[in-house]
């Protein structure tokens, strides 16, 4: 499958679509959620995903090198077992018991994404550094590489594709995550799918969910175009 | 890699600092919360004077844990080091016994006044769940750990020791809606791996045999599982009401808008994606060889298919099985949202009402069924003979 | 150049090297041989401190490799490994270019070097820099590996049977192109191998190791000529002195001076640089005494004498 290609009709498309929708509200033919304009609820679901995705990134990449590296190979077996046991914690529930543990609000939620999001990213990392051929890193290390080098100039690039894939899977799911978050008060996208589900308004709901699909279909066709491998390759990796 | 032996390292960081964390939160975090009734805020209780059976109770079971910990790599490593699994739940039972005493002293009497669960009790229970994968265990050890005090806790719940605490007094106010939606819960993601299987063997299937349907079928489910579970609910709600109005006989069926019928639609598609994929991979990756010499032996398309790809594509299948109905559990709790019911429907009220307890009768279920689908599923798709 | 002081290694509570005293010729090729498990990969590594011994030091340049940085240490010394290692998502200009670039040479330089040592290698950077790794067949790859480890001009090679991964007709067509570069190039090598035939072929000397110790450490001939142990016989195999034989030229038993010199041969000849074994063959199929030897100009240069033949193989004399 030409992947390029569609990812860009894709990103076009979805993100056009999005851009349009959310920039001229008089193209919706039905009246809108009131509370907040489209652009206010896309950029408030768009802050508390992009703020998890960062500690996801970071925390996930950063675990996953310390995990693989000589002296924390000793945390590995331990490290792989809870990523499988938090993966199958569902990712709403983790959202809603922050609710007695920090109370409401977009902290709350942006610490729960936070946290689910550091799984996919971290497991992707230890496998995709585990599967660098160990004579790459010989070589590398026999060449004189300091040790940063070989993991900076030779074990993560060959390991980006995995990694990325890794993150796409976290942001992706973090959007739909997010818009459970309206019920914990933290607003975006999932305010006005809410809001339409209790007061039977089918126009409120059907705003929030295409906006929040289009988002999800937008931030997976960049992923793509980023190099991330397909989601479709990247879950069965973790699925051993 | 300057180095050349690997080697367990002299003390077992992770279960030592856990046993030393779960120590301290025992003395230094509040393990009950006390109000008088559902208005006012609370006051925290300590282990220690709440109960002192049950604070030593907690830290023993911790000090086995790090002296577990502190044994040579060689006897940590030896067979028989998985009975210290058994070490793991007494932190949890301390800290529930604790909880039954001081619940009964501070509101046994009154049924308005509330005691509930705190900080340092999640913690325990958390901590014990680590602590728990970090140990060696086997499937005997860890059955002969959890059965007796599952036991002893329901047993307990059964005859009232714990009915003085809030968690329980919701339960109870509930009645049988609880056991009513924990089964429409069941029902559901049941229905929805079912009819997931089905489809996403189909698929699977499909798309191994002819090209247009590996792209198409996969593009599909793989844009629907892109799109947010709560977006795709909604959105499907629009057509089904829509179809309800114009075929009343669909509205007979019990088919509306809001309702099981598009959650169940839109849970089986979820969970086909895993399935059809994994169905998928294990028939590229069936070996040509196997195959070509059972043709070659005299063995009919049925029996190949029956005798040999099954069994071989079977394990693949099973993990699909497992990440699916892992995955529609969680999924389902947002079904609750579109009129579905299930444990959802009490989260959802709960947050409605800043009812904790009733967030976390829905929630702790979840999570456990969860966890519990995930490590017998786990157990089951492992091949015969491994050590978990 | 390089040696070794009572050096010891271990892996867990096995020796794997044990009290080993070695001290290797500069600019020569020494082979480290011996079964698997002898100890003679975990030796190499010593040199460019991919380990470290537990007792004992490793003297490069005179000076103990502990006193220099490791990584700096490194970049002047080559290295070549069984699988290659090549990076696979640099070009092979890049790869080659990788220890120039860690040294911070200047971008001409660079490339001068690259297109210099890709040439000495049989690979002409025009055609195969912008290539990746994944491109190139078992036996190209290994040779951009040599030149990988050449490229920074360092005047130690390491290899650790650089050629076992490539099949046996690429292989020895490698080793013959190496022997060329070694020749021109005349760095101090230390090759592992567990193939007593290439070790009879490339190497001036070898040290032959066994369960991590030191057997044997002599020029080759010496080594095919007396071997120390039992060990040392077997392991060469019986055909020891055929293997000695292959390694002289006819031409260095030839008697000039016969009837002939200097005229197109009459009677079947053979060229002066074959080696004695293909001498001695053609002896056994023909039943002959003599044969005269020609040159490239097909021009006779002398006579070789199977008497003389047998003479030289027979100095060896009965193994131990």
């Amino acid at each position: 499958m030409k992947s390029g290609g569609w990812d860009w009709f894709s990103l076009a498309a979805f993100g056009g679509a999005l851009a349009l929708l959310v920039a001229l509200p008089g193209l919706w033919p039905w009246p809108l959620y009131p509370r907040a304009p489209p652009l206010a609820l896309l950029a408030q679901h768009m802050i508390l995903v992009g703020l998890s995705s960062l500690v996801a990134l970071t925390v996930g990449l950063g675990l996953g090198i310390a995990v693989t590296r000589g002296w924390g190979r000793v945390f590995l077996p331990l490290a792989r077992t809870l990523v499988s046991v938090g993966q199958a914690f569902p990712p709403a529930a983790v959202l809603i018991l922050m609710v007695p543990a920090l109370g409401f609000g977009l902290g709350p939620a942006w610490v729960a994404l936070s946290f689910y999001g550091i799984l996919p990213v971290f497991g992707n990392t230890v496998e995709a550094l585990l599967e660098v051929p160990a004579a790459t890193r010989d070589a590398a290390q026999g060449l004189g590489f300091r040790p940063g080098q070989v993991l900076w100039r030779v074990e993560l690039p060959l390991s980006r594709p995995l990694i990325l894939a890794g993150f796409r899977t976290s942001t992706v799911v973090n959007v739909g995550t997010a818009a459970i978050g309206a019920a914990i008060g933290a607003g975006g996208l999932g305010e006005p799918i809410l809001s339409g589900l209790v007061t039977q308004n089918n126009g409120y709901l059907a705003e929030g969910a295409i906006l929040a699909g289009l988002l999800a279909l937008t931030l997976d066709a960049g992923f793509g175009l980023l190099g991330a491998s397909s989601q479709i390759q990247s879950a069965f990796k973790m699925e051993k | 890699m300057a180095q050349a032996a690997p080697g367990a390292p002299r003390i077992d960081p992770v279960l030592a600092v856990l046993a030393l964390a779960g120590a301290g939160s025992a003395f230094l975090v509040p393990f009950y919360q006390f109000a008088a009734n559902r208005i006012v805020g609370g006051t925290s209780w300590f282990l220690i004077p709440a109960s002192r059976s049950a604070a030593l109770g907690v830290l023993l079971g911790w000090a086995g844990i790090a002296a577990f910990a502190c044994l040579p790599p060689p006897v940590r490593q030896a067979a028989a080091a998985r009975w210290a699994w058994l070490l793991v739940p007494v932190p949890v039972l301390a800290a529930l016994a604790g909880a039954a005493r001081i619940s009964w002293v501070l509101a046994g009497h009154d049924a308005v006044a509330r005691v509930t669960l705190g900080p340092g009790f999640w913690l325990t229970l958390l901590g014990a769940l680590v602590a728990g994968i970090a140990l060696p265990s086997g499937i005997l050890v860890r059955a002969l750990g959890l059965l007796p005090g599952l036991g002893l806790v329901l047993a307990g719940l059964s005859r009232g020791w714990f009915d003085a605490l809030s968690l329980v007094r919701e339960a109870r106010s509930l009645g049988s809606a609880f056991g009513t939606e924990f089964a429409r819960h069941l029902t559901l993601t049941g229905g929805a791996v079912l009819a997931g299987t089905v489809l996403g063997l189909a698929l699977g299937l499909a798309a191994h045999r002819s090209p247009g349907w590996r792209l198409g079928g996969f593009f599909t489910l793989n844009f629907l599982q892109t799109v947010p579970s709560l977006a795709l609910f909604g959105l499907l709600i629009l057509p089904l009401a829509w179809l309800s109005t114009r075929f009343p006989a669909l509205r007979a069926m019990g088919i509306k808008g809001i309702g099981p019928a598009p959650a169940l639609i839109a849970l089986s598609l979820y969970a086909a994606l895993p399935i059809a994929r994994n169905s998928l991979t294990a028939l590229d990756e069936m070996p040509r060889a196997v195959l070509d010499a059972g043709r070659g032996m005299g063995m009919s398309e049925w029996q190949l298919g029956l005798g040999v790809v099954v069994p071989l594509a079977w394990p693949a299948v099973l993990a699909g099985i497992r990440t699916a109905t892992v995955q529609t559990v969680g999924n389902t709790v947002v079904a609750a949202l579109i009129g579905a019911g299930g444990l959802g429907t009490f989260i959802f009220q709960g947050l409605g009402q800043t009812a904790m307890d009733l967030v976390l009768l829905g929630t702790l279920p979840v999570v456990a069924l969860a966890l519990a689908v995930d490590q017998i599923l786990g157990v089951l798709s492992r091949p015969r003979g491994t050590r978990p | 150049m390089i040696a070794f002081e009572g050096v010891t290694h271990r892996y867990g509570a096995t020796a794997a090297l044990d009290g080993i005293d070695l001290a290797l010729a500069e600019q020569e090729l020494c082979i480290l041989l011996g079964p698997s498990g002898s100890g003679k990969s975990t030796l190499l590594r010593l040199v460019n401190r991919l380990l470290e011994p537990a007792c004992g030091r490793i003297l490069v340049d005179g000076r103990d490799v502990r006193s220099y940085q490791p990584e700096a240490l490194r970049r002047t010394i080559g290295y070549v490994i069984q699988d290659v290692g090549l990076f696979p998502h640099w070009k092979v200009w890049d790869n080659v270019a990788t220890v120039p670039g860690l040294l911070g040479w200047e971008r001409n330089r660079i490339a001068g070097r690259v297109e210099e040592v890709m040439d000495l290698v049989g690979l002409p950077a025009r055609t195969y820099g912008d290539r990746y790794p994944h491109q190139l067949s078992g036996g190209e790859a290994q040779r951009v590996g040599v030149a990988r480890a050449l490229a920074a001009d360092p005047p130690i090679l390491l290899m650790d049977e650089p050629f076992s991964a490539v099949d046996p007709l690429g292989r020895h067509r490698i080793q013959g192109e190496f022997l060329e570069i070694q020749r021109r190039l005349k760095k101090t090598v230390l090759f592992v191998t567990h193939d007593v035939d290439e070790a009879v072929r490339l190497g001036d000397r070898i040290a032959l190791l066994k369960e991590g110790r030191l057997v044997q450490y002599d020029r080759t001939e010496v080594l095919l000529e007396a071997p120390a142990t039992p060990f040392v016989g077997e392991f060469l195999g019986l055909d020891r002195t055929l293997k000695r034989l292959s390694r002289i030229p006819a031409s260095a038993l030839a008697r000039p001076g016969g009837p002939g010199d200097g005229d197109p041969p009459a009677a079947a000849a053979l060229a002066e640089d074959l080696d004695l074994r293909l001498v001695l063959s053609h002896f056994l199929e023909s039943g002959t005494d003599v044969v005269p030897l020609k040159n490239r100009q097909d021009r006779i240069t002398g006579w070789l004498h199977r008497q003389d033949l047998e003479a030289l193989a027979r100095i060896g004399g009965a193994a131990p």
